[in-house]
């Protein structure tokens, strides 16, 4: 890659379409690779609590491609068409200032997931260390996952070195663990088949229909969580016809298709981590081998979440002097420190946190495809993105538009009455609406509402784009 | 006092682009306007995205 295109995709500026060299074949690998992760066998346990194998299997992959449907609308347009990053891509609706509030939803998101994949990557590799007679039997944790922690964010520290181009090498390389989920798969079902089937879910409430939309609401959640993600690495791609296909098989199939890992181990041997059921069914041999692909799993993920972390930070005016090593620096230091001095402390506690600000990406993605595809008719002005000051096109009131804050909040709100994230105590409509699809309606609903009371302020560049659309037609 | 400090505000708020970011959104700007999903990627977004979940969740069910 020649050094201007190296620079550019390390900076959240819009990338030339001699930039996006990233090919199908390409994109498919690096998401999917993205996708499989630890989190997967926790999404299987969550479903197979409530449901059977098969109900959970219809549920969990219908409620994954709803998700990646919606995250895909939202942040795709902009970030395909510009060749930016899924932050970036929230200006037109949040304001050349509002948009630190996505920006902080993506940090933090990103930030504390990569920092709970990172402490399971370090358990499972002490675990690792164990099953291959490195370690003693019973070694603890102690001070081996802080050292591993601290092991794992050089790796990928020089990994994204080199940018975008580190996360599709650290790919192209872990790749193959995808595959050995699957074998994983094959193992328990060809030999639990019968007792899969007839294994009834631990806490399944007495509505079935209840359990049914929460597998679904499971499945939607899960992939609309990916929205901080997709836009670095679809920005790498030269046009839309290339990111559906590969947005849809590697980013979202994967999901559910490794969670029937966790599904069918919590169902049959009440218990989702594959490392301690595969010992059950095949012997150390294949625990070894889980726990190298859990080893594996984890570490790509966290690669392709610094990444798009840093090139979200990147938006911010402070961060756009600094180098890509600081940067990165920066992004990895919370995700360090993390793993080396509260790992148990995070572990136990953070959880809920993540549940709570996942809430908030079903309505943004709400406001987004509202605003692109209804308010602006898919007139976007990439200028406009990196202007700021009264008078430009996206400063709507002192670079904030209300407009979007209400439309949110609604959407936030509208979840957690439907559904609450963390004691799932629901109300009587969520087993016929699921959680996240009225979240973001309503977040839709209002942001049209409150959008239209802008365009009829003159704010928000609204009038420029409707003179734009009508001198092309 | 509070005049100064609030123009510079504003000349600060105004400032150029920096010269490569410029130079980017000219060039994006002078080619043809992009577009983002063909006939074939809303196809597959119809029949992953809703036909495929809506079978899915009528066969579960």
């Amino acid at each position: 890659m020649s050094e201007p295109a190296a620079a550019a995709d390390e900076s959240a500026w819009p990338l030339l379409p001699s930039e996006r060299t990233w090919g199908a074949a390409r994109l498919t690998l690096t998401l999917a690779t993205t996708a499989a992760a630890t989190w997967c066998y926790l999404i299987g346990e969550s479903v197979g609590s409530y449901l059977g194998f098969i109900q959970g299997s219809m549920a969990l992959t219908a409620g994954c491609f709803i998700g990646m449907l919606l995250v895909l609308l939202a942040a795709g347009p902009a970030c395909v068409r510009f060749g930016i990053d899924s932050v970036a891509a929230t200006k037109p609706q949040f304001g050349t200032r509002g948009w630190v509030v996505p920006a902080v939803l993506q940090a933090v998101s990103i930030i504390g997931w990569n920092s709970l994949l990172i402490i399971f990557f370090a358990k499972s590799a002490v675990q690792l260390a164990v099953a291959l007679k490195l370690l003693a039997p019973g070694t603890g944790g102690g001070a081996l996952v802080p050292l591993l922690t601290l092991f794992a964010c050089a790796v990928i520290f020089t990994a994204l070195r080199r940018g975008a181009t580190g996360v599709s090498l650290v790919s192209n390389i872990l790749f193959v663990h995808v595959f050995v989920g699957l074998w994983m798969l094959y193992l328990i079902v060809s030999h639990r088949w019968p007792e899969l089937v007839a294994a009834r879910p631990a806490l399944q409430a007495q509505q079935p229909l209840w359990n049914y939309t929460t597998g679904v609401e499971l499945g939607i959640g899960t992939t609309l969580s990916w929205w901080p993600y997709i836009g670095a690495m679809i920005r790498m791609a030269p046009n839309g016809r290339t990111i559906v296909l590969p947005v849809m098989l590697g980013m979202c199939l994967p999901v559910p298709l490794l969670s029937l890992i966790g599904l069918a181990g919590v169902l049959v041997l009440k218990t989702s981590d594959p490392s301690q059921w595969l010992r059950t069914v095949g012997g150390p041999t294949y625990a070894v081998v889980s726990l190298a692909f859990v080893t594996a799993a984890n570490f790509g993920t966290t690669t392709a979440g610094i990444y798009a972390s840093a090139v979200g930070l990147r938006n911010f005016q402070a961060m756009q002097r600094r180098s890509w090593t600081t940067l990165l620096l920066f992004t990895i230091m919370p995700v360090a420190c993390v793993g080396i001095f509260i790992p148990e402390l995070f572990f136990a506690k953070f959880g809920n946190f993540l549940a709570l600000i996942g809430v908030a990406f079903a309505p943004l993605c709400g406001i987004q495809i509202m605003d692109y595809f209804v308010l602006r008719r898919r007139r976007l002005d990439v200028r406009a993105m990196y202007t700021q000051g009264p008078g430009h096109p996206y400063a709507f009131w002192g670079g904030v538009n209300p407009a979007a804050l209400a439309a949110l909040a609604a959407g936030c709100a509208t979840y957690v009455l439907l559904l609450n994230p963390i004691s799932y105590r629901s109300s009587s409509w969520y087993p016929h609406l699921t959680a996240s699809l009225p979240a973001a309606a309503s977040a839709a609903l209002v942001y049209f509402l409150a959008g239209s009371l802008v365009m009829r302020a003159g704010r928000g560049g609204y009038r420029q784009a409707e003179h734009e659309r009508q001198n092309a037609t | 006092m509070r005049r100064p400090i609030r123009a510079s505000r504003v000349n600060d708020e105004h400032q150029a682009l920096p010269a490569e970011l410029e130079a980017r959104i000219a060039a994006l700007e002078s080619a043809a306007s992009p577009t983002d999903f063909d006939a074939w990627g809303w196809i597959w977004m119809v029949l992953f995205g809703i036909v495929l979940p809506a079978a899915l969740i009528a066969l579960g069910w």
